[in-house]
């Protein structure tokens, strides 16, 4: 978790809330998480929503975290 | 014999009864699921000895505070699947829809498994959500495997939309149920002759699978009768037979039933006449 600052902004991350500074990098946020979006082990079978809208794995590092915004990290599990 | 094809009495070999749903083709008629095995090696030994080629995952968020140890999906492609996400635990077409997005993001498939329930209790499917949910990715490219229930004016607006296959059930999700309602999937599989339909949820037993299959049915998908039956392996083994039983008294025609006897010995030549 970010500590709170004056720029830190209200996000919303698999339904929790956080905060994070403004502008916050989506790839920060990941590595926050123990997942390292540069590692392909890592995130594969790994995908990321900002606000409802699928981010594809060669825009992670072009995304800024703004006041407010939802963000779905899912992976594989079991299931039937 | 009167036709030239099956002058030996058999249909056509096994082999060319591939298993085509949209542009994929498939040797075995079984899907499966992944959950609740006692572990993850019986839940591979249980998969191998269905012959499986597809096997189902549900997509679900990322657990922050503990991440797996390792990954349901290196196990699954480990054993050389090929894997169909699923939507299940969605509520409506909207979180149905973004669900199988996802999944086509992380995993690298356009196949989805489109599940829309309605309650936690009975998990029937909300047919208002599906038939919307299931317009909108048979729209975005995907191949749609339609959860449904046995209705067949839900199943024929289904396949009419473009799903790649229909999949009703044979009585509720997990119940280990069977077939509750043989007649629906039979008038199911007389209305749609061209999309493959399976035999999703409620299959308890061999027999449960057997019966599909003579109805018709191009596969079935099931989980918890091999996940939860007290040896998983042995009964993945059993639907493995099961289904090559259906299939191949599926193909070779079924006598008609009657409701009085017919002897199979000629009478001509019996003694005391």
């Amino acid at each position: 978790m970010s500590s709170s600052t004056d720029l830190s902004i209200p996000v919303t991350v698999n339904g929790d809330r956080r905060t994070v500074p403004e502008d916050y990098p989506l790839t920060e946020l990941l590595r926050d998480l123990e997942i390292d979006p540069e590692n392909e082990d890592e995130t594969a079978g790994v995908a990321v929503a900002l606000n409802d809208s699928v981010v594809r794995r060669q825009d992670w590092e072009d995304v800024r975290l703004a006041e407010g915004d939802s963000v779905e990290i899912i992976q594989a599990q079991p299931g039937g | 014999m009167n036709d030239a094809a099956h002058t030996n009495g058999t249909v056509a070999k096994e082999t060319d009864d591939a298993f085509v749903i949209g542009d994929h083709s498939f040797s075995s008629r079984i899907i499966v699921g992944t959950s609740r095995y006692p572990n993850p090696q019986v839940m591979l030994d249980a998969l191998k000895a269905t012959g499986t080629e597809l096997v189902t995952v549900a997509i679900r968020r990322v657990n922050i505070e503990k991440p797996a140890p390792e990954s349901h999906l290196d196990l699954i492609r480990k054993g050389g699947y090929e894997v169909l996400p699923n939507t299940a635990g969605c509520y409506t077409a909207r979180e149905a829809v973004l669900t199988a997005r996802l999944a086509r993001e992380a995993l690298g498939t356009d196949l989805v498994k489109l599940e829309v329930i309605g309650d936690d209790e009975t998990l029937m499917p909300d047919v208002e959500q599906l038939l919307d949910a299931a317009q909108t990715l048979v729209d975005d490219g995907f191949t749609v495997f339609a959860y449904a229930n046995d209705d067949p004016i839900t199943c024929r607006k289904l396949a009419d939309l473009g799903c790649a296959a229909v999949m009703p059930l044979g009585s509720p999700i997990g119940s280990g149920m069977g077939i509750v309602n043989p007649y629906n999937l039979r008038i199911i599989r007389e209305m749609i002759e061209d999309t493959p339909l399976i035999v999703d949820a409620g299959i308890g037993t061999a027999s449960d699978a057997v019966t599909a299959m003579e109805l018709g049915y191009d596969g079935i998908l099931l989980n918890t009768a091999i996940a939860q039956a007290q040896h998983p392996v042995d009964m993945g083994r059993a639907m493995r037979k099961a289904v090559e039983a259906g299939r191949t008294a599926h193909r070779a025609g079924r006598i008609p039933q009657r409701l009085y006897a017919e002897a199979s010995s000629s009478m001509e030549g019996r003694i005391g006449t």
